[in-house]
C-alpha cells in the first residue's frame, strides 16, 4: 500500500443493494487515503439500474413483467441510462482516486479520461480472447462487429450520430465521482443472458444491440469462468494504468489493509494532498 | 479574499461542462472539498469539491446550463462579514468575469482580423460583427464549435444558437452547415475572406464536393499512410505456363462451369498458398495486438467509373479453384452494377488490387486498413527472357511476363518474411501444376 497499486477482489455474486452500500463504504475509505486504489470485480442478480440521465420510457418490461422474472430496479447515482446486470455478466467497481493517476501525457486524469482508460481495458480484455473490440466516439462503451471496410458507402461508425451498421455493444461504462474517487464503473457481457436486455433498451440506444463473450469467440466452451475472466480484467486495468495490481482473498483481507483513521483532520487533509 | 470556482476539466480532449445541480446555494457555508456542485456527460458525473473553505456569495452558472472549462461558475467569499457586502462584491466580481470572458473572443477577432479587414466593404455583417456586442455573440460558444467555423469558413454570427443565453452548440452549427442555403453562404464567406491572389486562381477550377465515397476513401488513405510503414517489393512472375494452360482450357472451362476462366483464379490459388505459408502477411495489428486470421478473405479491389469497392471473398482457403474463379467473377460484376450487399464487403483480411488491366509495369498500393499486405497485380505482358536449360545452356525466348508488387505493413511484416511469402507466390505460378477442372 505505501507504493501505487491496484488492489483486487473477486466477490462472485452480489446483490446489488449490498453492492451499493459495499461501495459506499470503500469510497469513504479511499477518500481518507486509507485504502489503494481497489477494483471490485462481481456479477449481480437479474437488476435494472437507472442512472442519473435515465428515461423510464427505455425500460420496456412492465413492472408485472420485471417482478416475474424476478428483476428489480434501482435508481443511482452514476451518469448513464438504463442497463441491465445479470449472472454471466463480469461488473467491475473501480474505487479510484483520479488524484492519484495521470494520464500518459502526465496531465491529471479527468473522469472521462479514466473512462477512455476502462474502455482500453476492456477492449484488450476482449483481445485476449481475440475478439475484436473498439470505441464509437460519442458512445461510451465497448464495441464488437465494427466495419473496417475499405471505401465504401458503408464504414465504421466515426461517431455516434452516423448510423448503425451491425455494431454490438459488449462492455457498459457509468461511472460517479466523488471528490475525486470514482465509484460504479463497467459491465461486461461474458455468458450474459442476452434475452433479459430486452428489457430495455441499454443505454437508451434503441438501434444498437448487445452482444457477450461467448457470442464473440469461436469456442465458447473454452472460455474460462467468470473469476479467471475477472483476474485477466484486473490485469488489463494494471496494463492500462501501468501499475501493478494485488488480489486479495477477501473483503476482511480489504478492510484488513485500511489504515487507521485519521483523527486530525487537517493531518487527514495533507496525507491526501501528499497522495497528489 | 473571494475565490473564483472554475469548470473543471473532464478529460483531456473535453472543453465544456455541464451543470447539472448545485449542491449549495448562494449564502451557504461551505467548507473545502465539500461537494459543491454536480456536472455530468454522456457516461459519467462528478461531485465538484470547493476549492476553498467560505461563503458561496454568487452562483454565475444556472443548473442545465453548458460552458467551457475555465469559466467562473461561482464565487467563494472569504467570510460571513464579506458576504454582508455582498452585492459590492458581486459587482466587484462581475465585472473582471466579463473581461475574462471577452478575451477568447478579442483573441479570435484578432485571428479572423486578416481577412476581415480585406473585405470590409463587401462584407457589411462583418463590419457590424466587430462593434462589442456582437463579439460577445461570438463567445457563445465552445472551442470545438469555433474549430469546426473554422473549418468550414463559417462566420458564427450567422448561427443561430439555441443554447442558453444563444449559446450556439456542436449541434447548431452542425446542423447550419447541414443546410443547403448555408453550405451555400458559407461558401460566400470564404470567398469574401480569401485573400485575392487564391481567390484568382480558384475562380478558374471547376469546384466539385467530394461525393462520401471519394471523401471516404480519401481518409481512408491518409489514415492508412500515417498508421502503416509501407514497404513495396516487386516480383517479376514468369506467367507463361499459366498463359498457355489458360488457352488450351479456357473453352472447356466456360462450357463445363459456367464461369470465364480469367487470369484470378490461378493468383488467388497462389496468394492463398503463399498466406498459408506466412500467416503474419494475413494478419491485423490492433491495439498493441496480432491478430492471425482464422480465414483468408481475399478483398478484391474492384475500380467504378465513381470510385473503388473491394468486395470479399471470404474464407477463400476453403473454395476450389472453380469456386474462386466463380466468386470473384460475381462479385466484381455485381460491384460494377451496386448490387453487392453490404455483407460483401468489409471484413477482408488481405486485398488484391488489379492494375494490370490499365498497362502499368508496377504500382505501389496503399495498404487497406486494418490489413498488413496489400496485392497489387501489374500488367501481363511478353518479353524477351533469357532461359538456361537443364545442361546450363542460356538462350532466349519471349516469355509472358508479369510484375506483382506486395506492399507491406513494416510494423508487424520483416521483408525476410515478405519476400519469401511472394517467392512462395511466384514459385505457385511459374511451376503451376494444379488441376484446374
Amino acid at each position: 500500500m505505501d507504493s501505487a497499486h491496484i488492489d483486487f477482489l473477486y466477490l462472485g455474486r452480489v446483490d446489488y443493494d449490498e453492492a451499493l452500500r459495499l461501495q459506499a463504504e470503500l469510497v469513504a475509505l479511499r477518500q481518507q487515503d486509507r485504502i489503494a486504489n481497489t477494483l471490485l470485480l462481481l456479477e449481480h442478480p437479474p437488476v435494472l439500474t437507472l442512472g442519473r440521465n435515465a428515461n423510464r420510457a427505455n425500460v420496456l418490461a412492465s413492472d408485472e413483467l420485471l417482478a416475474r422474472r424476478g428483476v428489480t430496479l434501482h435508481q443511482i447515482n452514476r451518469g448513464g441510462d438504463v442497463t441491465y446486470h445479470g449472472p454471466g455478466q463480469l461488473i467491475g467497481y473501480p474505487i479510484f482516486d483520479l488524484r492519484s493517476l495521470r494520464n500518459p501525457s502526465g496531465t491529471r486524469m479527468g473522469p472521462v479520461d479514466f473512462v477512455r482508460q476502462m474502455e482500453e481495458a476492456l477492449i484488450g480484455l476482449c483481445a485476449e480472447f481475440g475478439v475484436s473490440a473498439a470505441r464509437i466516439p460519442g458512445l461510451t462503451g465497448v464495441w464488437c462487429h465494427l466495419r473496417w471496410g475499405f471505401p465504401l458507402d458503408e464504414c465504421r461508425p466515426s461517431k455516434a450520430s452516423d448510423p448503425p451498421q451491425g455494431e454490438r455493444k459488449i462492455g457498459a461504462i457509468g461511472i460517479h465521482v466523488s471528490r475525486g474517487v470514482v465509484s460504479h464503473g463497467f459491465a461486461f457481457n461474458v455468458t450474459t443472458n442476452l434475452a433479459d436486455f430486452a428489457l430495455i433498451n441499454p443505454c437508451g440506444i434503441t438501434d444498437r444491440p448487445v452482444t457477450s463473450l461467448d457470442k464473440e469467440v469461436a469456442n465458447p466452451e473454452t472460455l474460462p469462468g467468470l473469476e479467471a475472466i475477472a483476474y485477466k480484467a484486473a490485469q488489463q486495468f494494471g496494463r492500462v494504468l501501468n501499475q501493478p495490481i494485488r488480489q486479495l482473498d477477501s473483503l476482511t483481507a480489504l478492510r484488513g489493509t485500511a489504515k487507521p483513521a485519521i483523527y486530525n483532520p487537517a493531518e487527514a487533509t495533507s496525507s491526501a494532498t501528499r497522495a497528489d | 479574499m473571494p475565490t473564483d470556482v472554475v469548470m473543471p476539466q473532464m478529460g483531456e480532449s473535453i472543453f465544456e461542462g455541464t451543470i447539472t445541480k448545485w449542491l449549495k446555494k448562494a449564502g451557504d457555508a461551505v467548507e473545502k472539498d465539500e461537494p459543491l456542485f454536480e456536472i455530468s456527460t454522456d457516461k459519467v458525473d462528478a461531485e465538484i469539491p470547493s476549492p476553498i473553505s467560505g461563503i458561496l456569495t454568487e452562483i454565475k452558472t444556472p443548473e442545465g446550463a453548458t460552458v467551457e472549462i475555465n469559466t467562473i461558475v461561482a464565487v467563494i467569499g472569504g467570510s460571513a462579514s464579506e458576504n454582508a457586502s455582498g452585492t459590492a462584491a458581486d459587482t466587484a466580481q462581475s465585472a473582471p468575469a466579463t473581461k475574462s470572458t471577452a478575451s477568447p473572443a478579442a483573441s479570435d477577432s484578432r485571428m479572423a482580423a486578416v481577412p476581415q479587414v480585406q473585405s470590409k466593404q463587401k462584407a457589411p455583417t462583418q463590419r457590424v460583427a466587430q462593434t462589442p456586442q456582437a463579439i460577445g455573440e461570438l463567445t457563445r460558444s465552445s472551442p470545438l464549435v469555433r474549430r469546426i467555423a473554422r473549418e468550414h469558413n463559417i462566420d458564427l454570427a450567422h448561427v443561430a444558437g439555441t443554447g442558453s443565453n444563444g449559446r450556439i452548440s456542436k449541434d447548431d452549427i452542425l446542423n447550419y452547415i447541414a443546410s443547403p442555403a448555408n453550405a451555400a453562404s458559407s461558401a460566400r464567406v470564404s470567398e469574401r475572406s480569401a485573400p485575392s491572389q487564391v481567390a484568382q486562381v480558384v475562380s478558374a477550377s471547376e469546384i466539385v464536393p467530394l461525393t462520401r465515397m471519394r471523401a471516404i476513401i480519401a481518409q481512408r488513405m491518409v489514415e492508412s499512410k500515417q498508421i502503416s510503414p509501407h514497404v513495396h517489393t516487386v516480383y517479376k512472375v514468369d506467367m507463361t505456363r499459366i498463359v498457355q494452360l489458360r488457352a488450351e482450357q479456357k473453352d472447356a472451362f466456360e462450357t463445363r462451369h459456367a464461369v470465364k476462366l480469367t487470369y484470378m483464379p490461378f493468383i488467388a490459388t497462389a496468394v492463398i498458398a503463399a498466406l498459408k505459408k506466412f500467416p503474419i502477411v494475413n494478419a491485423s495489428l490492433v491495439e498493441n495486438y496480432i491478430h492471425y486470421h482464422a480465414n483468408i478473405n481475399l478483398g478484391i479491389a474492384v475500380a467504378l467509373d465513381w470510385g473503388l469497392i473491394v468486395p470479399v471473398v471470404r474464407q477463400a482457403e476453403q473454395l476450389s479453384f472453380v469456386d474462386l474463379g466463380r466468386t470473384i467473377n460475381d462479385l466484381a460484376a455485381r460491384a460494377r452494377t451496386k448490387k453487392l450487399t453490404p455483407e460483401e464487403v468489409g471484413g477482408s483480411t488481405i486485398t488484391l488490387t488489379n492494375s494490370g488491366v490499365f498497362g502499368d509495369i508496377f504500382s505501389t498500393p496503399i495498404i487497406n486498413q486494418p490489413e498488413s499486405a496489400i496485392l497489387c497485380i501489374s500488367g501481363l505482358h511478353k518479353e524477351p527472357a533469357v532461359l538456361t536449360d537443364s545442361a546450363g545452356i542460356d538462350t532466349i525466348a519471349i516469355r509472358s511476363m508479369q510484375h506483382f508488387t506486395l506492399g507491406f505493413d513494416h510494423r508487424l511484416i520483416d521483408g525476410a518474411d515478405a519476400c519469401q511469402c511472394m517467392l512462395t507466390l511466384k514459385r505457385t505460378l511459374e511451376n503451376w501444376d494444379q488441376e484446374i477442372v
